[in-house]
């Protein structure tokens, strides 16, 4: 039980950090170049995880992945199986859960970025494209990393979501947070406290890595 | 003949709305000069020149390089700035701070117009001497190694026509020194058409032939830089030193006392040696402040250069200054004088005097 948790959990986090950045990346540039007076309603958007009670945006999905809705009968339609109580259903949930946590700081790091390198890339013959690959992501390296791993972490400690849509199916949808949540209610406190002790060290480490990467950055313009 | 002469040239006709003003400009620049663009700050220039590269996207109107055309809102056209083949040198340096120098200068060469011969590498980074640099990340680098470093990762890119914005604004006099005859051969030695942004006299003076003058957003004078600058109320900038141009021919060197003879209309000039061949044609740069006006020529002094003037005009300055302009042929000096000195030396419009001056800068043309 505690090896298929721990591996699932893995699983899901990779997962939904892979996806995180290659939603979160296009996102974040295009709010922060972003002009228009619907900026702050796609930025509220994007941080209601940060405010809502997981347990709203469980209800909610729950209610999306339904067969009797459009989402969730697309999903049956494309796969044959349920969005609800399954691993895709819990990506989905995460990257949503997640998504401030990857796209607030590359939006900041963006709005930093040094407009005037963008056109001297251009003056040198770099195309949008060329400009955003070879200029924009090179000198955003430190929020990228601090974005994935936010994300990996965040996603490894979300517990009320996933236990609105995923429920608590072994190898499917039982992740470490609720493999500990259901050890302690059949009262096996040795598991309990193995998987507690051992999620406790994990965000300890994940969260001296992300200030580490955070200091640097700060000063790193100076003293790189 | 009148197709070749057409297809030299830049052609603008252009608006830019501005808060205070719109920028509109209309005029052909023949492209085989070095072009200056003078004014006062917020005058508009660097807004022309943006607009040139392509960088003002509000911009309208229309813009033909040779027979390519770079923009015209009419027809719906807009050639993006990075298909534009132009090399622009901007007020401050620029350079990719996650690259290392030759990570900057291989960016370049990269994407350079593989059609258009571009710049030998070994020859433009000797030429801007930054060999000793190359190796380095660009973070501790002194303002003048990263202008330069500027300049050559520009120059790498094999542009077909070169923008420059104040290139010298932001260095001090020593870098200036170092990179002011690099800036004059790239036009000489690798005939590419430039157009240099500058409110400096002496920037224009040394590195422009003709120049554009924009006055809140429009185009107040196009003329010889010889012309213009030598005209004080032309480009009246009460901040800017001013200065006189004059041009002359090397004769020959004077090995025993390190000098090299001038000759400017008949007149013998000398300066220090300059490495110059015989023949050569060179642009002198007088400030008007190191100028003195002497009555008779028979007095002794330690100053080499004087010449045989009419005084042209005398005009107030401020309360206490004049300028005195200067006639030696065809070609004009200015002079800052204190009124006591008019007044004292009785000086007149019409008057035979001679002007005694130190040469300051010298330009190869």
């Amino acid at each position: 039980m505690l090896t298929t948790a721990i591996w699932l959990t893995i699983k899901l986090a990779l997962t939904t950090t892979l996806l995180l950045m290659l939603a979160g990346i296009p996102l974040a540039w295009k709010l922060a170049n972003m002009k228009s007076r619907w900026r702050p309603l796609i930025e509220a958007f994007v941080g209601l995880p940060l405010v809502l009670p997981p347990t709203v945006l469980g209800f909610y999905l729950l209610i999306a992945f339904s067969p009797e809705n459009t989402l969730g009968q697309w999903w049956v339609d494309l796969t044959g199986s349920t969005l609800a109580f399954s691993f895709s259903g819990l990506v989905v949930a995460s990257v949503l859960y997640s998504l401030p946590f990857v796209v607030q700081p590359l939006q900041r790091a963006f709005e930093q970025l040094d407009h005037g390198l963008l056109e001297a890339a251009a003056m040198l013959g770099a195309s949008r494209l060329d400009r955003f690959m070879n200029i924009v992501l090179p000198n955003a390296l430190r929020a990228l990393l601090l974005a994935a791993c936010m994300g990996f972490a965040h996603t490894v400690g979300e517990f009320g979501v996933v236990l609105m849509i995923g429920g608590n199916i072994p190898g499917e949808t039982q992740v470490l947070s609720i493999a500990l949540y259901d050890a302690v209610e059949t009262q096996q406190f040795d598991q309990a406290h193995t998987m507690a002790a051992g999620l406790l060290v994990f965000a300890l480490l994940m969260l001296v890595a992300l200030y580490s990467i955070d200091k640097r950055q700060g000063s790193g313009v100076s003293s790189h | 003949m009148l197709t070749q002469m057409l297809k030299q040239m830049l052609k603008l006709d252009l608006q830019l709305p501005r808060e205070q003003f719109d920028l509109t400009v209309k005029t052909a620049l023949e492209l085989d000069a070095v072009w200056g663009i003078m004014g006062a700050s917020g005058c508009g220039k660097t807004s022309l020149l943006r607009t040139i590269a392509g960088l003002e996207k509000h911009a309208k109107g229309r813009i033909q390089f040779k027979d390519e055309v770079w923009m015209d809102s009419e027809q719906g056209v807009f050639l993006p700035p990075e298909q534009r083949g132009i090399g622009y040198i901007f007020q401050e340096a620029r350079l990719f701070p996650h690259l290392s120098v030759l990570g900057n200068l291989r960016f370049s060469i990269k994407r350079a117009c593989s059609e258009r011969q571009g710049l030998q590498f070994d020859e433009v980074v000797e030429q801007l001497g930054i060999g000793h640099l190359l190796n380095r990340g660009i973070e501790k680098l002194s303002g003048g190694e990263k202008q330069r470093i500027a300049i050559a990762r520009t120059l790498l890119n094999a542009p077909q026509l070169l923008l420059m914005d104040e290139p010298l604004a932001s260095l001090d006099w020593d870098s200036k020194a170092a990179i002011l005859p690099c800036l004059r051969s790239i036009h000489r030695d690798f005939g590419i058409p430039v157009i240099m942004v500058s409110h400096s006299r002496e920037e224009v003076a040394r590195l422009a032939d003709q120049v554009l003058l924009l006055h809140r957003g429009a185009v107040t004078a196009k003329d010889q830089s010889q012309v213009l600058l030598n005209n004080a109320m032309a480009v009246d900038d009460q901040h800017e030193p001013l200065l006189s141009m004059l041009e002359a021919e090397v004769v020959g060197h004077d090995k025993n006392y390190g000098l090299t003879v001038l000759n400017a209309q008949g007149n013998e000039l000398q300066v220090h040696e300059a490495g110059l061949e015989p023949g050569a044609t060179v642009r002198m740069i007088v400030p008007a402040h190191e100028v003195s006006i002497v009555l008779d020529d028979f007095s002794d002094t330690s100053v080499l250069n004087r010449l045989p003037v009419i005084i042209e005009s005398i005009q107030a300055r401020d309360d206490w200054h004049q300028l005195v302009t200067l006639c030696t042929g065809e070609q004009k000096l200015m002079v800052m004088v204190t009124r006591k000195s008019v007044d004292r030396l009785q000086l007149k419009v019409g008057m035979k005097v001679f002007a005694h001056f130190k040469a300051c800068g010298l330009e190869v043309i």
